[in-house]
């Protein structure tokens, strides 16, 4: 009980920081007028421009989500050791898994708050010009969360491990790679004989597989999206940010702070 | 009064290997401290010293290399311990979005503190190091001594029996520092252990119960007030002048430092022999002795005392 309050403390504050930090309003802001511009392309187009807009927007809402997991998580826990706010609060009887844990909840509530600020938004655009709203589009936009999370975990667990510019640069690979990470069990499948295959494997099911979480083509082709896939997706979202924690707590348990 | 040590250290060590071709850096070596409950401790060092790595190591901000660190007998290591414990770091920083009431209230339920509890003592802390009215003002505006003085209040939301302190004067104004010497009285008043690095040694000198100084990590000297300010050969001496002796001809003769004030001389007599010429006098009837002293060395000398006597 004690250790859930310390753990709250640490996530109400961190919540505070983020939805007071600037780059977040200006994200936001970015977001709106993207949109906006989804919807000019979409006069221009042929094509349906509900599915135009629909297809560019949930694009934008994850960009811009990732955008702030990457440029605002990397700093989450590597600045309060750079600026030393860290110091005061480690001196309470603090575990640093709780602190890095709280971090980590703070950190994604807020962003979580930006994402679906953003795709409510997106709803209300859609709404405005008549378009169809369908349960596949909320279904897509729950599940692509979860891509956000992951990658908010990505960069907290940098952020414990190193400077901030060697976390931007391997959060930013591993979300690509995570996005391309479906490609290397595809090859594996048409190529059951390939060298190397072992190792490719491995890779692949260590990289985070971004794919269970971008339903967009359903969502703009009005495909069904059976439950259990986004019951399975969200448990692998779930583990998988639990293991980036793990780590990052362990990483952090008995780092020396400067 | 219990028997447990505040803090005690055993041969705490702390070396820092900085990369594989660096040449690692020994930031305290052997340190062996004993400070019972109640006592104000003053560790005082150069800068680079190791005063706050050992502060750090306290409070597991870093972890020994060798030895280890107890605070009331239990492993400093273990985050229960900081429960009892209260912490200024050096350079106070805190989070510029909070305002001074919201980094209080944080502090408080670190500690797990009830909302009540919390706000009946960041309302008094507030006002004991002189911020009241300050508490709905973002940090971003404030000043370093008002960041002193803050860190200070969110040190004490927990009532703590240790307080670790480091570098608590610097930042601050003469009144600043004549305010924080009366809180630290007023903790020690109320029997809790006050640990405080500093290298201004006039404050120390005037808080501290026991001095330890450290030197290139290792603790040099600790002792007593009284036992570390040892004696010089000089005296001081006041007097007064009988039928219009001339006794500023004498000094000047003598080569000792007068000063006259109000028809009392204050002399500074350099040694045994030059007293023994001073009681002659007052024997003769030329001046009247009022009181004598021999002079301590202070803080300041007794601490370059120990540092060149290590050196040599």
């Amino acid at each position: 009980m004690e250790s859930l309050t310390r753990i709250f403390a640490v996530t109400q504050n961190t919540f505070r920081e983020t939805v007071r930090n600037k780059i977040l309003h200006n994200m936001l802001a970015f977001a709106v007028v993207m949109f906006g511009l989804a919807w000019i392309i979409s006069t221009w187009s042929v094509g349906e421009p509900g599915k135009i807009i629909t297809d560019l927007g949930l694009s934008i809402t994850v960009l811009v989500g990732v955008i702030i997991a990457i440029f605002a998580g990397i700093v989450l826990v590597h600045g309060e050791v750079d600026r030393r706010t860290i110091l005061p609060i480690l001196a309470k009887p603090i575990r640093r898994w709780e602190f890095v844990l709280g971090k980590y909840l703070g950190f994604s509530g807020a962003v979580l708050l930006v994402y679906i600020g953003m795709n409510i938004i997106l709803l209300l655009f859609l709404a405005a010009i008549g378009y169809q709203i369908s349960t596949q589009l909320i279904k897509t936009m729950f599940i692509s969360i979860w891509e956000v999370e992951l990658v908010v975990a990505l960069a907290v667990m940098f952020s414990t491990l190193t400077s901030p510019w060697l976390s931007a640069i391997n959060t930013i690979i591993l979300f690509v790679a995570g996005r391309f990470s479906y490609d290397i069990k595809f090859y594996l499948d048409t190529n059951p004989e390939a060298s190397a295959g072992l190792v490719l494997k491995i890779i692949y099911l260590l990289l985070p597989n971004l794919s269970y979480f971008n339903l967009r083509h359903e969502a703009v082709h009005l495909q069904e999206i059976p439950s259990l896939q986004l019951i399975y997706a969200s448990l692998y979202g779930l583990v998988y940010c639990a293991i980036l924690l793990l780590i990052a707590s362990l990483a952090f348990r008995h780092k020396d702070l400067a | 009064m219990n028997s447990t040590p505040a803090i005690r250290t055993e041969a705490l060590t702390k070396i820092y290997r900085p990369g594989l071709f660096e040449k690692p850096t020994t930031a305290v070596s052997n340190l062996d401290i004993e400070i019972p409950e109640g006592e104000v401790f003053g560790f005082i060092g150069l800068n680079g010293a190791g005063k706050t790595t050992t502060i750090k190591l306290l409070l597991d901000h870093a972890r020994p290399t060798n030895g280890r660190a107890l605070l009331f007998g239990e492993d400093a290591r273990n985050p229960r311990t900081r429960a009892r414990v209260g912490y200024l770091p050096d350079l106070p920083h805190f989070h510029q979005f909070l305002s001074a009431g919201e980094l209080l209230d944080y502090a408080g339920k670190l500690f797990g503190l009830s909302y009540n509890v919390r706000r009946e003592r960041s309302e008094k802390l507030l006002k004991s190091v002189g911020l009241e009215g300050h508490e709905r003002e973002r940090l971003r505006n404030f000043s370093r001594g008002m960041l002193q003085r803050l860190g200070l209040a969110q040190a004490l939301i927990n009532e703590p029996a240790l307080v670790i302190l480091d570098e608590p004067l610097g930042g601050l104004d003469p009144i600043g520092r004549a305010d924080l010497r009366e809180i630290i009285s007023g903790l020690k008043s109320e029997g809790r252990t006050v640990f405080f690095s500093s290298h201004i040694l006039d404050d120390a000198q005037r808080i501290a119960d026991r001095i330890g100084i450290i030197h290139q990590g290792r603790m040099i000297a600790c002792g007593k007030m009284d036992e570390l300010l040892t004696k010089r050969q000089d005296w001081e001496v006041e007097l007064e002048a009988v039928d219009g002796f001339d006794i500023l001809k004498i000094c000047r003769e003598m080569e000792w430092q007068a000063n006259l004030k109000e028809n009392l001389f204050t002399v500074s007599v350099p040694d045994e022999e030059a007293l023994r010429q001073v009681y002659t006098f007052a024997s003769e009837g030329k001046i009247r002795l009022l009181s004598v002293e021999q002079r301590r060395l202070s803080l300041e000398e007794a601490f370059l005392k120990e540092v060149d006597q290590w050196r040599a």
